[in-house]
């Protein structure tokens, strides 16, 4: 047992840079893959953070409603019906113009007293706001503050509806205001700036603090439901819209749709990183199980010799998963940063490293286990043929499954479709190579240059008859594959959600929107020579299994991105929908549809189809007696500045505020953007970890090899002639890797969309519709 | 001809070949004698430019091949120096025939007459039926005459053997030999054999002995 220890040691002494390399390897496996898990958690608790940031505590959220003829609400009158059972805040949208640059920002007003009640609003820097200071005082953001080179005391002039007005920068977060905003001040302040504008605000009063938007956060003592009761009867707030928080924690399209193509990203790396290290392990595994055979035959037991193969494995893992832990705390950090997190902080736990490391345990025991199976007393032969028909059979009822089934079922199944491509990807691979390569070997005889005659011919001859023989390449040319179909299917997941995103920012075709409108300010705005204006009604709605989409209304198509494809408006109770729609639901032109508008059912029938990209419908709003919320603006070549001056005027006489559409937008978007960033970031992990590894697996593979080059120096190959021959088994393993990884990416797509459409995600036509805009 | 200059070998501090000096003319039959461990595997990979002596020089009609960049040696090692290995050295991944053809290819005289010659050796050996196959499925005896088609394949000004028949029986030995001895005589090769045997040994003109290191005879 001593000598075999010594040999074993020796045997690693003699080539001290193959267990350096191993355990890089399993470092860089562990670190990527617990680093991509680590994301996906701060990824969650982000999106956790922005929802709480958004609604607070609150339980209940009241906005204007589809058949409110009143626009503002009083969070007094809240308090009055629903006694103590409540708090209460509530808060006005507006635009603030910034004096410098005429750049627009959205912004929040509030009761500053108060919104705390509800809110939970943290300053990284924060001077105090007294009664004195209070309507002059602005809180905001540390993206604004670094955009506009604020700090804390500054001033900020801005205009307000029309009117100037000059504040001191009291508070500065971290993170924007209510998820959304970066400007935050007291509804107050807004309100003594209107006074000058506005008799009837001038008359109402210092306490008069009039809001777009109400939350309440409930006591136990009153449900949601009972809640929404007492409201609906009050005539205050009858036709309002009420939206309860908990449906929208529970169900988010948009980030149930991103956090699918996060979690298949991170799927990837893990499997990536296995694969990395399998390839890596398969080269020294392939040494030692050859020693081995010699000293059984020596008359080592069998036993023993495998046990200290799988020990060598060990240790190689036992050193470098501590390693690629730590490794993984500054790299998770790094690419907390890349993303653009505002309130998460990537942190390693306990989960992420364990399974980091059960993955690569797997790994390296399964190469090893796989040497010893078939390379023992009996040697077997790996049956890769028997394996890949049976993966093959697999794969198609998979397939075939995910276009069968619905919902959750269709996820799972295509999900299952596509790990059982990749398995067939990984089994087959050798074969369809081999396969591949021997036809062009026999091409090459025939072709007259037989034998590798011709001095050009020869490194290409022989790489190409090494590639034949040398299982070490073949399974280089397996893990390209395995690289590229990764590649492949994050970069179009990565393509898709940009499209997706884009679609939704794109969707109205417009310059500007003028937010809370009266039909007086579009009476006035109609006529303008400076542009079109169009009525617009945007929602957010839900159907079938609380599935969230959006319900449009427009005074014409043209309010909407040409992309969407939206040649008529519906009329009556029809409705255009999108494609998606219609899969989820199998609908056909004539079915009917019910979505769920601010609580309240509303019954389409399918009129249209429009590959609109997005879970959408488009309603007559006249039809079902909901009002627009937003006129939009498209202004005419070079009359920008003219129709925003025109906007500004109506606007401030109206309460209304005018935003460019692109701002509108990004308000919304923030946390969409960070999932955007975190699959740009997991998919520049994969790269680099794929060219490392790949790196690492030739550079292995050929230190192992180099014998059998020195046997062609012996008979006369010069130095030139066998970088030939290795450049061509290289050339032969990547290109072959990617023409396969390729053959085998389209049916993952396939089945990854079809996962997809479970969710209301469509990859392709998201990708299609990204090239469009 | 060969000139060995004083050559020194030493391995893990001890010698293996104190200061040999020789001399091989073109076209004689030499047979390197010894018991295991004198050195003699060892002169012979100094003389075929295999291995690096600590000291002296060898010199192939006049110039020595030390002296010669990596390139030239190369080229000399596919034109004119056919080398058989002790443990035969045929690339695993290449079949029989691939291997009896590589040192053409890569010296660019891979023709139809070279192809020619290469089946009539390996007809003469009795290997024709293995071209086909991989130096994996073949026993000892195949894989040491595939070693010396190989290198009688580009039809060498040299010949260097270590121990071309000890994997051979009575019979195929003899065979081997006659071909050696034709070849010597025919085309004028200098062969350089490795050779236990003293029967073996009877083919050559002369019969050089090495003990300790230092030859004796």
């Amino acid at each position: 047992m001593r000598l075999l220890f010594k040999h074993l040691f020796r045997s690693i002494g003699r080539h001290p840079l193959q267990p350096l390399i191993l355990v890089l390897t399993v470092m860089l496996s562990v670190t990527f893959t617990a680093s991509a898990l680590t994301l996906r958690d701060a990824i969650t608790e982000e999106s956790e953070a922005h929802i709480a940031a958004q609604y607070g505590s609150a339980d209940l959220v009241v906005t204007q409603g589809s058949g409110s003829d009143s626009r503002f609400m009083l969070a007094e009158r809240i308090d009055a019906l629903l006694g103590e059972s409540c708090a209460t805040v509530g808060i006005f949208n507006t635009v603030l113009s910034l004096s410098d640059g005429g750049e627009s920002v959205f912004a929040v007003a509030s009761d500053l007293y108060t919104v705390g009640d509800v809110f939970d609003i943290r300053f990284s820097e924060y001077l105090g706001i007294s009664e004195d200071s209070l309507s002059r005082s602005v809180l905001i953001s540390r993206g604004l503050a670094e955009r506009l080179g604020l700090s804390l005391g500054d001033g900020l002039s801005v205009e307000i509806l029309g009117v100037s007005r000059s504040f001191t920068v009291c508070g500065i977060s971290e993170a924007r205001y209510l998820g959304k905003y970066d400007v935050m001040l007291d509804t107050r302040a807004v309100m003594r700036a209107l006074s000058q504008s506005s008799a009837f605000i001038s008359a109402m009063g210092e306490d008069f603090l009039p809001s777009t938007t109400l939350y309440i956060d409930l006591s136990d003592t009153v449900t949601a439901g009972e809640c929404i009761s007492i409201l609906s009867s009050d005539s205050d707030f009858s036709g309002k819209s009420f939206t309860d928080v908990d449906g929208i924690r529970n169900s988010s399209l948009i980030t149930d749709t991103l956090d699918f193509v996060i979690s298949v990203s991170v799927a990837l790396i893990i499997l990536v990183s296995a694969a990395v290290t399998f390839a890596c392990f398969y080269i020294l595994s392939l040494k030692r199980t050859d020693e081995n055979e010699s000293l059984t035959l020596a008359g080592a037991r069998p036993l023993v010799m495998n046990s200290m193969q799988y020990g060598e494995i060990l240790l190689y893992w036992l050193v470098g998963t501590p390693l690629g832990i730590l490794l993984s705390v500054p790299a998770s950090r790094l690419f907390g940063i890349a993303v653009g997190l505002s309130y998460a902080t990537p942190t390693l736990t306990v989960a992420g490293s364990v399974i980091a490391a059960f993955v690569m345990l797997l790994s390296v025991l399964l190469t090893a286990t796989v040497f010893i199976l078939t390379r023992g007393r009996r040697r077997r032969e790996l049956p890769l043929g028997k394996m890949s028909l049976s993966a093959l059979v697999l794969s198609a009822v998979l397939f075939v499954l995910t276009f069968a089934l619905d919902g959750k079922a269709r996820l799972t199944v295509g999900i299952l479709s596509v790990l059982s491509l990749i398995l067939l990807l990984l089994l087959s691979s050798p074969i369809i190579t081999r396969k591949i390569s021997a036809l062009a070997s026999a091409a090459l005889s025939k072709g007259g240059k037989t034998d590798g005659r011709g001095v050009r011919s020869a490194p290409i001859y022989y790489g190409l008859k090494n590639y034949l023989s040398v299982k070490v390449l073949h399974n280089t040319t397996r893990l390209v594959a395995l690289l590229v179909a990764a590649l492949i299917s994050t970069g179009a997941l990565v393509l898709a959600s940009e499209g997706f995103m884009q679609l939704g920012e794109e969707m109205l075709d417009g310059d500007y929107a003028v937010l809370s409108p009266t039909e007086r300010a579009y009476g006035k705005l109609s006529e303008s020579e400076n542009g079109s204006v169009m009525r617009v009604y945007q929602q957010s709605a839900t159907y079938g299994e609380g599935k969230t989409l959006t319900v449009l209304a427009a005074d014409s198509p043209r309010a909407f991105n040409p992309v969407l494809e939206i040649e008529g408006m519906p009329s009556g109770g029809g409705a255009v929908i999108s494609s998606t729609c219609r899969e989820q639901l199998s609908l056909d032109v004539g079915d009917e549809m019910t979505v769920m508008l601010g609580g309240a059912p509303l019954i389409l029938t399918v009129g249209a189809v429009a590959d609109m990209g997005l879970p959408a419908v488009i309603i007559d709003s006249e039809h079902f007696g909901i009002g627009y919320n937003m006129l939009l603006v498209k202004a005419d070549g070079g009359r920008e500045e003219a129709m925003l001056s025109e906007l500004s005027a109506v606007a401030a006489g109206e309460m209304s505020a005018v935003v460019e559409v692109s701002e509108l937008i990004k308000s919304h978007t923030e946390l969409l953007e960070i999932y955007i960033s975190a699959a740009y970031v997991l998919l520049f992990a994969l790269i680099l970890f794929a060219t490392v590894g790949l790196a690492d697996n030739l550079s292995e593979s050929y230190r192992q090899r180099r014998e059998d080059f020195e046997l062609f120096r012996l008979v006369g190959a010069s130095r030139r002639a066998i970088a030939g021959v290795k450049l061509t088994e290289v050339l032969l393993s990547l290109l072959l890797g990617a023409f396969v990884g390729i053959l085998f990416s389209l049916p993952t797509l396939f089945s990854l969309n079809e996962a997809a459409h479970s969710l209301n995600f469509d990859l392709f036509l998201a990708i299609e519709k990204l090239f469009l805009l | 001809m060969i000139n060995c200059e004083n050559l020194k070998k030493s391995y893990n501090g001890e010698e293996v070949l104190r200061k040999v000096s020789l001399e091989i003319r073109d076209g004689e039959f030499v047979s390197v004698m010894g018991k295991s461990g004198s050195g003699k595997s060892t002169l012979i990979s100094i003389m075929g430019a295999h291995l690096a002596p600590d000291s002296g020089r060898v010199l192939h009609d006049g110039v020595d091949i030390f002296s010669l960049g990596e390139r030239e040696i190369a080229k000399m090692r596919c034109t004119s120096l056919g080398f058989v290995f002790q443990n035969f050295r045929l690339i695993p991944t290449l079949n029989v025939k691939d291997n009896l053809l590589l040192p053409s290819v890569l010296a660019k005289s891979a023709d139809k007459a070279r192809e020619e010659y290469i089946e009539m050796l390996a007809e003469r050996l009795e290997i024709s039926a293995m071209l086909g196959k991989l130096p994996t499925e073949l026993s000892g005896g195949q894989c040491q005459r595939a070693a010396i088609v190989r290198a009688l394949s580009i039809k060498p000004k040299t010949l260097i053997l270590d121990e071309p028949t000890g994997a051979l029986d009575t019979a195929m030995e003899r065979r081997v030999m006659e071909l050696l001895t034709e070849i010597n005589r025919e085309c004028g090769a200098t062969v350089i054999q490795v050779t236990h045997s003293e029967a073996v040994a009877a083919y050559g003109s002369r019969i050089i002995r090495i003990r300790d290191g230092e030859i004796v005879e």
